[in-house]
């Protein structure tokens, strides 16, 4: 900050008037004051007394009164002109003209460092005023006769008397060439002086217009409004992105001719840039068709031959639109267009070549292999992804872009938490809380309250991962900590996607408080977070996560119905399982389809239970959906779903079991049971490892109705003992209770 | 001239809602050959400046003390606060940042510490504190502290002569014509993107560089949007000053606009009426009423059918809520049917799908009119049958509302949304209180709940405040209802989040009308 200077446009000068100044005089040493009719006036030469004379600086006190002084070199005279008045002065003679009358002064006139010094009588008589020493003042009072005390004649003259004036004064220079002011602006913004540039830029723009500086005014505009679109990644993003986005629709209707191309061009990639960015934040789907729009226009301007790099910059923002369209339609073919934008930028930016421009096209290019794993639930994608983030983190370090690093930090993370869902480990998570921890000491929630929202929202959903497998309390209790933090800054009018986000993850906590807990209380809570995701995730617009929140609401009804309600819970569970159906189809979402199907077995299947749905056809229908999601859903490739479904239908055995062909559907169930235990570990997935170690018990304890009773029997209280190892009397006592009257 | 200013025209008639910051400062501008003004002596003292690399710097504590500011250091956030009545100022050692009343202000160099002392540029204390004076170059400026200026002569050009003490002045240059022009389009823009602060500050710099003498149509146009920036803010926060701020510029635009037979003139109108209204809202002055009916008045001579559909129809809505605050229930029924029937017929023009915005806006105010005529008329359309089966449904001004919220979402339209929301809370309680159905009580309390989610108190407090008074009001029914504490204790919170804002100066009306509810409310426990 110290080395710029921001007004470079502006000759400004500033002008104190202290009482003390310094004069550098041969033969005196002691200071003068001046007070003309009481007013102080600074003079830079100060009065002086030389041998019992006092002598006044010429030139300063002749030009107070309106004279005009110049000085004659051949004939070594200084003449003094006003208003038909003419003083002549000879420095080293006795005698002085005024006007036609010679003057004998009692002293000649001195050279003083350059400074012609005179008698106070020349000063009496040549401006009509009365001059008095006040020596135990140090003062030299000047009192007019005629009344005028200060007369100022010629151009651009500037006199302050008086003490404590503070002043400044700026001209606007009307000409001239503001490169190296733009240039000192731009090279703010490029050390991430968001703030320090925009200051700049604006003061820039005093002084010029698009009218007559075309050029410069749309690069200053350009540039202001890119500053505002970094500054709204760390705070106030609507506000922010919405200034950027204004300043390049005013560059878009001020600057038309076709000379200015590539500055128009440059305007609308920059607001391809803020609406995709704007897209994060409301309405994402209209407001990512405007940033492709722009691109499209920007790509047109742009000859791939002659501006390689900002040809390769509108696809690396085509890319993050498509990225982000993908969330709302069409999913694999935008993320397709996505990757292939980012070829394309990739293709031209190189570490050497573009750091810049690579560093920021390895980072969407992460962020699409990371979207790509979760929808394809594919492990290979997500190593892609942490490759591509260790790619930028290797050209960047924590001190020359803060931001960027600390955003890489917290994507890393989450790679962690995304590795986790292939294989629960600690070692992961653990990575996963270095990533996020190391994100944050670069995220401060008063200067940067929207990254830091962000990497808390983040850290929250890795805690909860983590919570879905060990189910332990404290962790979750962890995530809603984080969470809580996150919603401070994420309110649904500032940020309603990501406050719909952070509702959804917060449910999720909930149930899986829920879940340990037992009883009504969390999943009440659970259910209100779901629903007010609803108020920004509707079907029309954001059909994808309105189904995924339907889905973990369907779950929240599906479980609670075991402590209240059943039938009527059920219902809602079906119906919020039937709601995410309206979004997926087998062809284009077959994970979720399937994910979702086995669900509404389940709550079918306990429906069935009741007795509420007719039960045998649903029972069978149920088995028939399990058995084809386990086609996908192999325990190699994907281990949690299968575990998911292999439960279910366990469930759905043992429902049918008590319809018909019990010894044969309790066999079946068991086995299923068993086969989701080969992936809910005692260690990592406690939980869902009691859990079905309860349901296992109470097969055999059916079983043991029907063959080698003492044997089952034996096993089904194994198994309870298992499960309560994990829902102890003190954690969980609902659930304890449950238990041992089982196992009784 | 005129024609490098684009007319900005938003539909201004639909107040919306937004958020404020405003700072006031003397400005002087003549275009006299020499100018010559008085300034006024401000007791500085001990002014003494350093020199820092080339920057002078000024003493913070005496100057801002010598101005009647409170200086206070605070050694742990190394941070200097200066308070001055309702405004604060914060510095931070080594940084060139500032906040002035909740604005970012960058420097131009940092603060620094001198010998124990801190020191600022003085650029700062010029631009903050200077007497401005606005000058082309060519003029002569004299400033004097005692008011005279006879025994100064000045001729020639581009002079500038300062006597006096403890002066702080900010001689400047003003922008180009053209720039003016870029700097004008640009605020239009900013006020139409719904940024009103940022548009008064622009809209300001720009007063300091333009003269009406000059320039009048130029500053008419800024006068006229300036008041609606402030009108706009008014809805949100600092309600009285910002509308009282409106109603001024107001005026300078109308005239303007009367004397030039400007199109805007009627639109003015009709704006400088509604802000009339704002004005009785929040003093609960019915005068100013008075004042309102007048604009509405002049300005509907200018309106007519079919040519001025929507306008038309406004007016004559902002007519019959006139009337209806006033306590005139037939001119309020007649103004407000006419409105009815011209809202709906423009819905013929503005579909759900062709003009959606335009058709929730109508549809909202089909909704607020249906709800006055109802209770300026409850007998009409046998309501009654609703009074023993509840039905939501049945409510058509509901359903109004429920029609604008289809356009207006949560996401899209946050404060729209939550108006509607608001609306419908009223809705419901008018139907509790007619007919002691609790169902709709509960209905109420969702809305209001709901609207109050949007309505953040640093955001809109002036909003966040009344909602929460109109919920205090509903949880004491459900208190009285139920006899029960847990509504007396949320009534009691929720009054007291409305006082948080409402203080007896600025909005006296609700001051005192949230101070008796909740005094209403200790009685009742």
């Amino acid at each position: 900050m110290n080395t710029k200077k921001l007004i470079l446009l502006l000759e400004t000068f500033f002008i104190y008037l202290a009482l003390v100044i310094s004069v550098r005089a041969v033969t005196a040493s002691s200071e003068y004051n001046v007070k003309i009719n009481g007013q102080p006036v600074q003079f830079t030469m100060a009065p002086m007394v030389d041998n019992g004379n006092l002598l006044l600086p010429l030139r300063e006190i002749y030009e107070i009164f309106g004279f005009n002084v110049q000085w004659d070199d051949a004939t070594k005279t200084a003449s003094c002109v006003k208003a038909g008045r003419k003083v002549l002065i000879n420095p080293g003679s006795k005698t002085a003209q005024i006007d036609y009358e010679i003057l004998t002064l009692s002293a000649p006139s001195l050279i003083v460092n350059g400074r012609i010094y005179v008698t106070s009588e020349l000063i009496c008589k040549g401006l009509d005023v009365n001059v008095i020493l006040k020596e135990d003042e140090k003062t030299v009072y000047f009192t007019s006769k005629n009344g005028s005390v200060v007369s100022v004649s010629g151009d651009d003259n500037f006199l302050v008397t008086g003490s404590n004036v503070i002043v400044s004064v700026v001209k606007r220079c009307n000409k001239g060439n503001y490169k190296n002011e733009i240039n000192a602006a731009d090279n703010l913004l490029e050390n991430h002086n968001y703030l320090g540039s925009i200051k700049s830029y604006e003061q820039i723009l005093k002084n010029i217009s698009s009218e007559k500086n075309p050029e410069e005014y749309a690069h200053t505009m350009n540039n202001m409004a890119n500053a505002y679109i970094y500054l709204s990644f760390l705070i106030n993003k609507e506000e922010n992105v919405l200034k950027a986005i204004s300043i390049f629709e005013e560059v878009l209707a001020n600057i038309k001719d076709v000379k200015y191309s590539s500055y128009i061009a440059d305007a609308y990639k920059g607001m391809a840039r803020a609406y995709s960015t704007y897209a994060n934040v409301r309405d994402l789907e209209i407001n990512t068709q405007k940033a492709l729009n722009a691109m499209d226009k920007a790509l047109k301007l742009y000859d791939k031959e002659k501006n390689p790099h900002d040809y390769a910059y509108t696809h690396v923002y085509k890319a993050f639109s498509h990225y982000t369209l993908a969330n709302v339609k069409e999913p694999a073919e935008n993320l397709a267009l996505a990757l292939k934008s980012c070829e394309e930028a990739l293709g031209i930016f190189s570490p050497e070549s573009n750091p810049d421009g690579y560093k920021d096209a390895k980072e969407i290019q992460g962020i699409i292999y990371l979207r790509l794993s979760i929808s394809f639930n594919s492990r290979q994608y997500l190593d892609m992804s942490y490759k591509a983030f260790q790619d930028v983190l290797r050209c960047i370090d924590a001190k020359s872009d803060p931001n960027k690093y600390a955003r890489i930090q917290c994507y890393i993370g989450v790679v962690y938490q995304s590795f986790m869902s292939f294989d629960p480990s600690k070692e992961f998570f653990e990575n996963g809380v270095a990533a996020f921890e190391e994100s944050l000491k670069f995220c401060d929630p008063d200067t940067s309250p929207t990254s830091y929202a962000y990497v808390e929202l983040r850290f929250a959903i890795l805690h909860l991962q983590m919570a879905q497998f060990s189910s332990d309390v404290k962790i979750a209790g962890k995530a809603i900590e984080a969470i809580n933090e996150a919603a401070k800054v994420y309110t649904i009018d500032q940020y309603p996607l990501l406050y719909a986000n952070l509702q959804y993850y917060l449910g999720d906590c909930y149930r899986i408080i829920a879940n340990i807990k037992g009883g009504e209380e969390y999943y009440v809570k659970a259910i209100k977070s779901f629903e007010n995701v609803f108020k920004i995730f509707t079907l029309e617009s954001y059909p994808e996560d309105y189904a995924s929140t339907n889905i973990e609401l369907g779950k929240a009804y599906l479980e609670m119905s075991d402590y209240s309600n059943p039938e009527d819970n059920l219902s809602k569970a079906v119906a919020c399982f039937n709601k995410a159906l309206m979004v997926y189809e087998p062809e284009n979402e077959p994970v979720y389809f399937l994910y979702t199907q086995a669900h509404l077995g389940a709550a079918q299947v306990k429906l069935a239970e009741l007795n509420i749905i007719e039960p045998s056809e649903n029972i069978d229908r149920a088995i028939e959906v399990c058995e084809t999601a386990l086609k996908i859903f192999t325990f190699e490739n994907a281990p949690k779903y299968f575990a998911i479904v292999k439960t279910i239908l366990g469930d759905a055995y043992f429902a049918k079991g008590t319809i018909e062909n019990s010894e044969e559907n309790i066999l079946k169930s068991i086995d299923s049971y068993k086969d989701a235990l080969k992936f809910y570990s005692p260690d990592a997935i406690p939980a869902s490892y009691a859990d079905v170690h309860i349901k296992l018990g109470d097969a055999y304890n059916s079983l043991a109705r029907l063959q080698n009773a003492n044997e089952n029997k034996k096993l089904a209280a194994a198994c309870y003992d298992e499960a309560m190892k994990f829902y102890t009397a003190k954690d969980s006592p609902e659930k304890y209770k449950m238990i041992s009257n089982k196992k009784q | 001239m005129t024609s490098m200013i684009k007319k900005f025209t938003v539909w201004t008639m639909f107040l919306t809602f937004a958020i404020c910051f405003c700072f006031v400062y003397s400005s002087h501008k003549v275009i006299a050959k020499d100018i010559r003004l008085t300034a006024k002596s401000l007791n500085i003292e001990n002014a003494r400046p350093e020199n820092i690399n080339g920057v002078i710097y000024l003493p913070l504590r005496s100057i801002f003390e010598s101005l009647g500011w409170e200086v206070s250091w605070n050694d742990q956030s190394k941070t200097i606060l200066c308070t001055n009545e309702n405004r604060v100022i914060r510095f931070k050692a080594g940084s060139t940042k500032v906040d002035i009343d909740g604005r970012h202000y960058i420097m131009d160099e940092p603060l620094r510490i001198l010998k124990d002392k801190s020191y600022i540029p003085q650029r700062f204390i010029t631009e903050e504190f200077g007497l401005k004076v606005r000058w082309d170059k060519k003029d002569n400026i004299i400033i004097t502290s005692d008011n005279d200026t006879t025994g100064i002569a000045v001729s020639g050009s581009g002079n500038i002569v300062i006597l006096g003490d403890s002066l702080i002045v900010n001689i400047f240059e003003p922008y180009s014509i053209h720039t003016v022009s870029d700097m004008i389009s640009y605020s239009d823009r900013l006020l139409a993107s719904n940024n009103e602060e940022e548009a008064v500050r622009k809209y300001k710099e720009i007063l300091d560089n333009i003269s009406e003498e000059e320039n009048p149509d130029i500053y008419a146009h800024v006068m006229n949007n300036l008041a609606n920036a402030y009108s706009k803010l008014s809805g949100s926060k600092d309600s009285k000053n910002n509308i009282l701020s409106a109603i001024g510029f107001y005026h300078k635009a109308l005239n303007y606009y009367r004397n030039n037979n400007d199109a805007n003139y009627s639109l003015t109108l009709n704006n400088l009426g509604s802000a009339y209204r704002i004005l009785s809202d929040v003093t609960g002055n019915n005068m100013f009423l008075l004042n309102a009916l007048i604009c509405y008045n002049e300005a509907l001579q200018y309106y007519t059918l079919p040519q001025h559909y929507m306008d038309y129809a406004l007016i004559q809505y902002n007519l019959g809520k006139t009337y209806y605050d006033l306590g005139i229930p037939e001119l309020s029924k007649e103004y407000l049917t006419d409105a009815k029937d011209v809202f709906s017929k423009a819905l013929d023009i503005y579909s759900l799908d062709t003009e959606p915005f335009h058709y929730a806006t109508v549809q909202f105010h089909l909704g607020i009119i249906n709800n006055l005529l109802d209770i300026l008329c409850p007998f009409e359309e046998g309501v009654t049958v609703r009074a023993n089966n509840f039905e939501e449904t049945d409510i058509k001004e509901i359903d109004n509302f429920k029609e604008a919220l289809k356009v207006w979402t949560a996401e899209s339209y946050p404060l729209n949304y939550a108006k509607a929301h608001e609306h419908m809370g009223e809705i419901y309680t008018k139907y509790y209180e007619k007919f002691g159905n609790v169902e709709y009580l509960i209905m109420a309390e969702k809305e209001y709940e709901e609207a109050i989610e949007f309505y953040s108190i640093e955001r809109h407090p002036f909003l966040y405040a009344v909602a929460n008074y109109k919920l205090g009001n509903l949880k004491l029914l459900f208190a009285k209802l139920y006899n029960s504490d847990k509504y007396i204790f949320e009534a009691g919170l929720a009054y007291e989040n409305s006082l948080k804002v409402f203080d007896p100066a600025d909005y006296p009306k609700y001051h005192s009308e949230a101070l008796l509810a909740a005094r209403k409310l200790e009685d009742l426990k």
